[in-house]
């Protein structure tokens, strides 16, 4: 019986190669390569679009290496009876960045960074975040990771998320998207880290932000689409909202005349949620773990779940 | 009945809930010469004192100061006299935990680049972006202030070793040393928090000899008094890339001078003095002094918060 193929958009070293066994790998160093030789992977690491599925006939499992599936064509995959897998262990970097921003917000670094360019001495008004209340919209493994450190600082937290809500320890509160305004009044901070599927696209709109208590902050690390960024443009513009760090997007990267760039109280960063020390070496031990399930018949870890989305 | 004076600006309120607190008379001073002009008449005291206070409050047994810093009083004469000194360290350790985590969080994942970009209107990413899980952290320092960042960097999935003067185990950090073991345990980790206070004792010791003793790539934030590392080896180290990042809140002087080299020196964040900023500030303050006017008027002085060892120094 040939050996199957695994095929990996992500350059693991030859220690790393050498450790996933019974197959054969190709590293493909660019998109081009990974195109080129999907036609003889039966397992692939990296994203798999509608345009490749043609290429894709002897794919059996596909590990996504991000944590956000909607530019992968799930049903048609599922259709072909391929698993796919992705990553969360992008999580704890993600939640970092989710707490960084909220930190800054609250504590005035924008104004330092600037103010230490310039060689002024300016103090901005700022405080502790204890006692204040963290709306963890969407609690997966982000959400749930930046749970646990809000709370490590002192806030409560309300988790939103769309299966059935039940206590959860990280979670003062569970509530459904159908709560979203009657909680969001009680919110100091939005940390949004939803997947875009068809019930979340423009969840935080005007009446969202509305809703918020006057000098509240929004993050989202997520996926940018989520939001309606007009709305939260102009709810920044007139002061409503307290800040707002933003790592994604609707149009990535920003277009350069759109007018959060140039938002108040605003801080962006270029998607960097997920980035990390030693990413490749993260993403080789759920994929060496998931190899090994495989082989075995054992369920994979991290399924995705085509009819959700997520 | 003993007199109280009080310069804070509490409200109306406020002031209410300390006349209640005992037998107590409470004065307020809306000003620094009704302050100054209040000291010999006081025995209790709540405000900032500097040299000619110390003078004037003769009959001072307890001063509770709205703020951390006992480094420039006269600790000696204070305790020789059997004065009760008392600080705000820990209403205000939930802010300079915050600001230190926001300080590291920063540094780590390239916000100051980020923040120029910006600015620039710029879609850029940073050179290095990484972030906390399995790294290993020294908190150096282990009072109401390092054990608040050590429950935050627990929380990212940090290691955490504690230095004390005193070392016992603690279930906030996975190991506690003593001043003895500092030399061995800087090589070993990635993040150094400075939350120590400024005595005798702790003057120079994050200094250029530890420094050098850090890890290549080290991140390096001083939540102390600038009398705890040397800033000339700091901007060295930055410079040379020994440094992977530093932060300081506290300076020699203030505001921090134009031309500083800090200002420009690279992966280098400067905040203005402003770590132990915190919400409703006042609030927090009178909680505080009320409760501790409770304790001193039933006697129980051990039951104060923030008590002073006047011969540690902190």
């Amino acid at each position: 019986m040939p050996v199957p193929v695994l095929l990996s958009s992500i350059p693991f070293s030859p220690e790393q190669v050498q450790a996933l066994q019974g197959v054969e790998v190709i590293l493909a160093p660019d998109r081009a390569a990974f195109t080129a030789a999907l036609p003889r992977a039966d397992f692939a690491v990296g994203r798999v679009t509608a345009a490749d599925l043609g290429s894709a006939s002897r794919l059996r499992w596909l590990q996504v290496p991000f944590t956000g599936v909607e530019s992968v064509p799930l049903k048609d995959l599922a259709a072909r009876g391929v698993v796919v897998t992705n990553i969360h262990e992008q999580a704890d970097s993600m939640a970092d960045h989710a707490m960084m921003l909220i930190l800054a917000l609250a504590r005035g670094l924008l104004d330092c960074v600037r103010s230490q360019g310039a060689a002024e001495w300016r103090q901005p008004r700022v405080g502790e975040v204890a006692g204040l209340t963290l709306l963890a919209a969407g609690f997966g493994a982000v959400g749930r990771a930046t749970a646990a450190r809000a709370r490590a600082c002192g806030m409560s937290v309300i988790a939103l998320r769309r299966s059935e809500p039940a206590p959860d320890p990280l979670a003062d509160e569970v509530v459904g998207p159908a709560d979203l305004l009657r909680v969001l009044p009680r919110v100091y901070a939005v940390a949004n880290s939803l997947p875009l599927t068809p019930a979340t696209r423009g969840m935080f709109d005007s009446r969202a932000f509305a809703a918020l208590p006057a000098g509240a902050l929004y993050v989202n690390v997520g996926r940018g689409p989520t939001a309606d960024e007009d709305a939260l443009a102009a709810s920044l513009a007139s002061g409503h909202l307290g800040g707002a760090g933003l790592d994604v997007f609707a149009v990535e990267p920003l277009p350069s005349d759109h007018p959060l760039w140039r938002a108040p109280r605003t801080l962006i960063t270029p998607h960097l949620g997920g980035h990390q020390r030693d990413r490749g070496g993260r993403v080789h031990a759920i994929v060496a773990e998931n190899l090994r399930r495989y082989t075995r018949g054992q369920p994979l870890r991290n399924l995705v779940d085509a009819e959700a989305g997520y | 009945m003993p007199v109280l004076l009080c310069s804070e600006p509490f409200t109306a309120d406020q002031v209410s809930v300390l006349r209640a607190a005992g037998n107590v008379e409470v004065r307020m001073a809306t000003d620094s010469g009704e302050f100054l002009a209040g000291l010999p008449q006081a025995d209790l005291v709540v405000g900032r004192m500097q040299k000619p206070h110390f003078a004037a409050a003769s009959r001072m047994k307890w001063l509770q100061i709205p703020h951390a810093g006992v480094d420039k009083f006269p600790l000696g004469d204070l305790r020789s006299r059997g004065v009760t000194l008392t600080n705000i360290r820990g209403i205000q350790a939930p802010a300079v935990a915050d600001h230190t985590m926001m300080l590291l969080l920063g540094l780590v994942r390239g916000l100051p680049d980020c923040v120029r970009a910006q600015d620039r209107g710029e879609w850029a990413r940073p050179a290095r972006v990484g972030d906390l899980t399995g790294a290993r952290a020294l908190v150096a320092g282990f009072g109401a202030v390092g054990h608040a960042v050590a429950k935050r960097l627990a929380a990212f999935d940090v290691h955490v070793v504690a230095m004390r003067r005193r070392p016992a185990p603690d279930p906030l950090a996975d190991r506690v040393i003593g001043p003895d073991e500092l030399m061995s345990v800087l090589p070993t980790v990635d993040i150094v928090v400075s939350c120590l206070p400024n005595t005798a004792a702790t003057a120079g010791m994050l200094g250029a000899g530890p420094l050098d003793a850090m890890k290549d790539g080290a991140i390096f934030l001083n939540m102390s008094r600038a009398e705890i590392w040397d800033e000339d080896a700091v901007v060295a180290a930055l410079k040379s890339g020994k440094l992977g990042g530093a932060a300081a809140d506290s300076f020699h002087s203030y505001p921090l001078p134009a031309g500083h080299p800090f200002y420009t020196a690279p992966r280098f964040l400067i905040t203005p003095h402003n770590a132990s900023a915190q919400r409703n500030r006042l609030e927090q303050v009178h909680a505080l002094v009320a409760s501790n006017l409770r304790c001193y008027l039933k006697g129980d002085v051990a039951g104060m918060r923030g008590l002073i060892d006047l011969e540690a120094g902190y």
